[in-house]
């Protein structure tokens, strides 16, 4: 549905919208985030694509006010890029890209600061996305699109820094090392500037811990192993909060683990992808499992040290 | 018996019911007894032939509720029936398997995975807001939603097996889900999944050791009986869940709903004065309970609610400007200020009938242009029963013109129902 439809030239009679209707919703597309993060995807594609269908619906089927209108659009938006992050994570990337577009277009329409916050912020998983799928160009012209924005400070400290991250993750695949560098230290800087405002349920992930473990994994993506292993040194501590997002965890340390076979470390890589694999207990992930098969695949080569030999008896 | 086809048609439209010998044929057909076909009369002894029961035989444990709820929560969108699964013979075993396990669930216990119950916490926010939602927004919107939301706990009872804190809350999110979805349904005049949400959510609220919510249920399924007519398996489904009432102490809107349910039995058996005694008991039991707070749906009922009641009863008892006095707030000029929009969609077809049988066919037409406006997008079969209702009037012309305008909205609505579902 195009958002441009959305809004009726004159109200029509049926249901009303208001604000109890409006803060309801947001609050199953909160949880629904707070579920992903403890379940992984598997189980909330549909739950998430019934949310955004019935949003939709009462966009184009009901009666509201202009403000009720603003809100709308912007809860669409959210459930769009909710639902595109977890088609994103079942490696579903066609229905990914769809519904972050979707998510695009309705913050257009959602008026305020909800809009540019939620545009600049799923124009950055979008560029993730299209990172994943090799279309590098593509990525890295959506986030000069939104550029603008986060230059006059009309988002969120924690939206702005997952914006350079993002735009760090682009620079890194595209080879460009004082680009993606660059990009990091200005997500540090927007993170030193958050102060006391809160984050948002789609944004918290965005921590200092965090954007040091996405620095190691562009360093890798950069092709500099030795550089990225510092960065992962986090994992072993207890500032790293593994149980708050299990998934994640699972593929911070799938990535460390590549990072030390890099280096020829087979002990550390096989301690790593153990602990990937714990994690990988709790949730369902295709993003997640898909790394850690492919490190698996990788550790094969390896199979005449003892260490990777047992590693695979022990998995079976 | 009928050689004709023209025949048939006459039995399924209603217009002719076949003479008892000819019923006693068909009921030999399908080993139904003859005295079911004396004591439960014509249509209603046909609900025992044709329904499909297999949900009440899967077994009263954690894995056949868990079982029982995947199936339901993903049952294909199909044609509404109207022939209930738990009618004579299987809506006794029903209630004995119930009462049987009611017994034999233990308590829920207290020790929880923190991984489980987090999650169960996020899913009581999902749910709390889900119902809020339903005051709100019409069914047939709200339904595939609710449906997904009872597919995605039924999903995670497997996994939480090992945890019998986690497990209960869930089953507990479960059978309030399934509620809700059974008021949905109802108002999209789906018979069928009303009654199969029913059936899932006395299961789940049994499981989790919350007998009194599965008496409630039980409750809301003798309502679905009455509704065509089958007073006396809604008499036996009262019998059961009172029994629980008397030993799970006061749960006030069970106890209401037990004297709103004995009132439209009494109606349909033509006792006046024991409906009325009935619903003063109702009344006097809210009016002591309204001061308890209940988190949830499943456990609220308002003053308007009960009026409902009320004029469904006098509807049976054939004084329809009685009802009519019951429904005012119903035929307010958007009844959406005092009734959620299923409540709306699920009476209205109500105070058609009182309009008609006082012979105010205007009042009637007048009602159903009121419902289309506040009723935009609500079930498929609306238009069909608001149809079946004018079709003796067809000569007014104002019938005429709504009846052209229904047919229209039909075919609209079963378009946005192929697209949603």
């Amino acid at each position: 549905m195009n958002p441009s439809q959305s809004r009726r030239p004159e109200p029509r009679p049926g249901q009303r919208i208001g604000v109890s209707t409006l803060a309801a919703i947001e609050d199953r597309l909160t949880a629904l985030v707070s579920l992903d993060r403890r379940l992984g995807s598997a189980r909330l594609r549909t739950a998430a694509e019934a949310e955004f269908t019935l949003i939709t619906t009462l966009i184009a089927d009901s009666t509201y006010g202009e403000s009720i209108a603003a809100g709308l659009n912007s809860v669409a938006a959210t459930a769009a890029g909710v639902s595109g992050w977890i088609a994103y994570d079942s490696g579903d990337q066609t229905a990914a890209e769809a519904r972050y577009t979707a998510a695009l277009r309705f913050a257009e329409e959602a008026a305020g600061p909800a809009a540019a916050e939620l545009k600049t912020y799923f124009a950055a998983l979008l560029a993730h996305q299209q990172c994943a799928v090799g279309e590098l160009t593509t990525a890295l012209r959506l986030l000069q699109a939104e550029d603008g924005t986060v230059r006059r400070g009309w988002t969120s400290p924690r939206t702005e820094a997952a914006f350079h991250l993002a735009s760090a993750r682009v620079h890194a695949r595209l080879r460009n090392a004082e680009a993606s560098s660059r990009a990091i230290d200005s997500a540090r800087c927007a993170l030193q500037r958050e102060g006391m405002s809160h984050p948002t349920a789609l944004n918290s992930w965005v921590t200092p811990v965090q954007l040091e473990l996405e620095a190691g994994y562009d360093l890798l993506a950069l092709g500099l192993p030795r550089q990225a292993l510092p960065y992962f040194d986090v994992l072993h501590t207890e500032v790293f909060p593994a149980q708050q997002d299990v998934r994640q965890a699972a593929i911070q340390f799938t990535v460390a683990a590549t990072a030390h076979l890099q280096t020829g470390d087979l002990e550390a890589a096989v301690a790593c992808a153990r602990h990937a694999q714990e994690f990988l207990g709790g949730v369902e992930s295709t993003r997640a499992t898909q790394r850690l098969r492919g490190l698996r695949r990788i550790l094969m080569a390896h199979q005449r040290a003892p260490v990777v030999r047992e590693y695979f008896a022990d998995i079976g | 018996m009928a050689a004709r086809r023209e025949k048939v048609s006459r039995w399924e439209s209603g217009r002719i019911v076949p003479d008892l010998t000819t019923q006693f044929a068909m009921a030999h057909l399908h080993n139904v007894p003859r005295n079911e076909v004396l004591l439960r009369g014509w249509p209603q002894w046909l609900h025992i032939t044709i329904r499909d029961s297999s949900l009440c035989s899967l077994p009263w444990t954690s894995e056949g509720t868990a079982a029982a709820l995947r199936a339901v929560a993903r049952q294909p969108w199909t044609v509404p029936g109207i022939f209930p699964a738990t009618a004579a013979d299987t809506g006794v075993a029903l209630v004995d398997d119930w009462l049987a396990a009611v017994e034999a669930t233990p308590p829920p216990g207290q020790t929880s995975h923190h991984s489980n119950a987090e999650v169960a916490v996020v899913l009581e926010i999902r749910v709390d807001a889900l119902e809020l939602m339903e005051t709100r927004i019409q069914p047939r919107a709200l339904l595939p939603v609710a449906r997904t939301e009872l597919d995605l706990i039924s999903s995670l009872l497997p996994h939480a097996d090992n945890d019998r804190g986690a497990t209960a809350r869930l089953q507990v999110l479960a059978a309030r889900v399934a509620y809700l979805c059974s008021v949905l349904a109802f108002a999209c005049a789906d018979f069928a999944q009303r009654e199969s949400f029913l059936l899932v959510c006395m299961r789940a609220a049994t499981a989790a050791g919350a007998p009194g919510m599965a008496a409630i249920a039980l409750a809301s399924l003798a309502s679905l009986h009455l509704d065509i007519g089958a007073t006396r398996d809604a008499q036996i489904l009262v019998a059961a869940s009172r029994r629980i009432a008397a030993r799970t102490g006061p749960v006030p809107r069970l106890d209401a709903l037990l004297h709103c349910r004995q009132a439209w039995i009494h109606a349909q058996l033509g006792d006046a004065e024991d409906s009325s005694r009935s619903f003063s008991a109702a009344l006097n039991t809210h009016n002591a309970e309204s001061t308890v707070k209940s988190p949830w749906t499943i456990y609220k009922i308002s003053d308007e609610l009960l009026q409902l009641t009320a004029g469904i009863s006098q509807l049976a008892l054939g004084q329809p400007a009685r009802a009519m006095n019951h429904f005012a707030l119903l035929t307010h000029d958007d009844p959406s200020d005092h009734y959620s929009p299923s409540i709306v969609a699920i009476h209205l077809p109500d105070v058609i009938d009182a309009q008609l049988a006082i012979g105010d066919v205007e009042a009637a037409v007048d009602t159903v242009r009121k419902a289309q406006e506040s009723l935009q997008n609500t079930g498929a079969e609306l238009p069909h029963h608001f149809r079946q209702r004018f079709a003796a009037y067809r000569a007014v012309p104002a019938v005429r013109d709504l009846l052209d305008r229904v047919r229209d909205q039909e075919s609209r609505v079963c378009r946005n129902g192929k697209d949603l579902t």
